[in-house]
């Protein structure tokens, strides 16, 4: 057996999904397992960018490779976790898609923060002796004093992407088609070393949650990334003190950081009662905060504002009709006039899913911008934007890239 | 010297395919010497494509195990490198050299592109392609392309000059890639097979006593010594 073969075999996932995920075909890599021809160097590379493995061994020709001794520990992570063959595949796609997203920022903006600074000063501000909580709400005050986010009294969910990813940080929220997986956190790897990359899965999930989410993986790459080289968020049944330190320390910098008290205090000041709060006050308080429901009503209790009772009632509450009523959020992109948006060329880019050789990752509104900017600068070709926006014939033009180099090629 | 290899990129190989041409890289070895030579990353993308899927996998299996295609792979590039009197420690230093290009390539332009050029350039050998963006994109880094970057209606029209395609030929090939909605040059447009007359090409048969100019740019033509037949 090729080490190559070796490597694939350690993963619970069959054969057809390495042939998507390299784009090659189900002869190439037969012969490639096999031995019968020797694995190109492109291929070692994706495979190296999707799973951490270096590429060396990918492509060595000695059969005593033990991939335990060379598989990154975030598999071992996942091994642990129990995560199934579709969590294997979607952390793979999403790893492969962060790697893109970061040769990208390379060659469109090769001078970028570098965010391990931010992160450093954060955990500095944590004494790591306080319990769990008390180190998640003490890190979210840090994290918004530090990075000027806290000084406002709105939601800071309509802001905390753009800010993060101008720190370096890479942002995915990519359908992962299994509601268990909630997120995870991954280093990948950059010409300055590695940086952190937050996952959120945007299966059947709302905007909101989302943010609490992404907090929740920003938290893990501030207090956890380095020792663990993963974090995965596997759903729990909502029981918050069974969690472990380092969920539960995630947990509450998460909710401090989405839901800081100063906010609801001054909500209330604004006259909402958030006790009292009825199905259109509480949509109008859940829009202006960005966080769903239950962090909402769970934040309050947490903060000494409401009771058990209240928050149980707040957290129940039917608001669904009111809060799409006063929130894009909630309505998705599709439902949103096209005035209302910053860029009005969204609604043509559809849901911005990959289909060849990986089918159904969502792209990220400004990884898909970056790869239009760059065509229009001459920087990349529109082949390899269709590479990097992982579409098939037809796809290009619906993001508004023309592909005219054959007849340029016949020009003169 | 005919250089060993014509390297193809994957859409001219396709439109090659496409149009039922595929006995032109035949004619290439049998008059001229020269094979054509893919990367493996252009049979990765002929293999598996994102418009045709597998559908031309079987085709280009057949010319592989026929040996008018040449897959680029180390093995073959390091006989190339020898064959340029290059010793043991330089053969591996430029392979390595390749991958690096290779993959600096591929961050702007499509993958069979950029392994193409790179190939192109590290071997001093031309390339089939019709991706004229890879090479503005490319030189506008800068970075070297393969010269000359020749184009799929060069082969036919060498192959027409020596008689080896007819009139008849062209209209069929130019009939079968507009069903498939690939891309025909204007110059195309009517009388395909008149047009191809009129066609400068970049590839052309040595006149004879003639030592034509080695190309030095992507626009450059390329001159083919046929065969010693005794």
């Amino acid at each position: 057996m090729t080490p190559f073969a070796r490597i694939l075999a350690a993963f619970p996932v069959d054969r057809p999904f390495w042939a998507e995920l390299i784009g090659c075909s189900q002869r190439q890599l037969a012969d490639w397992q096999t031995g019968r021809r020797p694995v190109p160097g492109s291929v070692a590379d994706v495979l190296a960018e999707a799973l951490g493995v270096p590429r060396d061994v990918l492509t060595a020709r000695a059969s005593d490779v033990q991939p335990e001794r060379v598989l990154p520990p975030l598999w071992l992570k996942a091994r642990e976790s129990r995560l199934g063959e579709a969590e294997h595949r979607a952390i793979a796609a999403a790893r492969l898609l962060a790697a893109r997203y970061e040769e990208l920022l390379a060659i469109t903006e090769p001078s970028r923060s570098d965010p391990r600074f931010m992160m450093a000063e954060v955990r500095q501000r944590v004494d790591p002796q306080q319990p769990a909580r008390v180190q998640g709400a003490v890190g979210a005050e840090a994290f918004l004093t530090l990075s000027g986010l806290g000084k406002g009294t709105t939601g800071v969910g309509e802001v905390i992407r753009g800010f993060l990813r101008a720190r370096g940080v890479l942002i995915l929220e990519t359908p992962i088609n299994n509601r268990r997986l909630e997120g995870f956190c991954v280093p990948v790897g950059g010409e300055v070393g590695p940086r952190p990359c937050l996952v959120a899965n945007s299966y059947r999930t709302t905007w909101f949650r989302r943010n609490y989410v992404l907090l929740h993986e920003l938290a893990h790459a501030v207090f956890d990334l380095d020792a663990a080289s993963a974090v995965f968020d596997v759903g729990t049944a909502g029981d918050h003190d069974a969690l472990d330190i380092a969920e539960q320390r995630a947990d509450s910098f998460a909710l401090n950081a989405l839901v800081p008290r100063r906010l609801l205090v001054a909500i209330e000041n604004r006259g909402h009662r958030l006790a009292t709060l009825e199905p259109q006050d509480l949509a109008s308080v859940i829009a202006a905060v960005h966080a769903e429901q239950g962090l909402l009503a769970r934040a309050a209790h947490e903060h000494g504002l409401i009771d058990s009772e209240a928050a149980m009632r707040l957290a129940t509450l039917d608001v669904a009709r009111e809060l799409r009523a006063c929130s894009y959020h909630a309505r998705g992109l599709r439902d949103t006039p096209a005035d209302q948006l910053i860029y009005p060329e969204l609604l043509a880019w559809g849901e911005r899913l990959t289909t060849f050789p990986v089918r159904g990752l969502r792209l990220p509104i400004p990884f898909v911008r970056l790869v239009i900017d760059a065509v229009g600068q001459g920087k990349i070709t529109p082949a390899k934007a269709a590479e990097l926006l992982m579409v098939d014939e037809g796809g290009l033009l619906r993001y508004g890239i023309e592909h005219r180099e054959t007849e340029e090629a016949f020009a003169s | 010297m005919n250089p060993e290899h014509l390297i193809c990129d994957t859409d001219v190989l396709l439109q090659l395919f496409i149009a039922r041409q595929g006995r032109l890289l035949s004619y290439l070895q049998q008059a001229y010497a020269v094979s054509l030579a893919i990367v493996p990353e252009v049979e990765t993308e002929v293999s598996w494509n994102r418009r045709y899927r597998s559908r031309f996998e079987p085709v280009l299996v057949r010319h592989m195990q026929h040996g008018a295609i040449i897959v680029l792979e180390a093995p073959e590039i390091a006989r190339l490198l020898r064959a340029r009197d290059r010793t043991p420690p330089q053969v591996d230093q430029e392979l390595a050299d390749l991958h690096e290009r290779s993959r600096r390539y591929a961050r702007h332009v499509g993958r069979g592109e950029a392994y193409s050029h790179a190939a192109g350039v590290a071997l001093e050998l031309p390339v089939f392609s019709h991706d004229w963006s890879a090479v503005t994109v490319l030189e506008a880094i800068p970075e070297p392309v393969a010269v000359p970057v020749l184009r799929v209606w060069d082969l036919v029209a060498l192959a027409f000059d020596d008689g080896a395609v007819t009139v008849a030929d062209i209209d069929h090939a130019v009939n079968l890639l507009r069903r498939e909605n690939e891309v025909v040059p204007a110059f195309l447009a009517k009388s395909p097979g008149e047009a191809i007359r009129r066609y400068d090409s970049r590839l052309r048969r040595v006149v004879p006593g003639g030592t034509p100019a080695r190309p030095r740019q992507a626009k450059d033509r390329l001159f083919l010594a046929p065969v010693q037949t005794s």
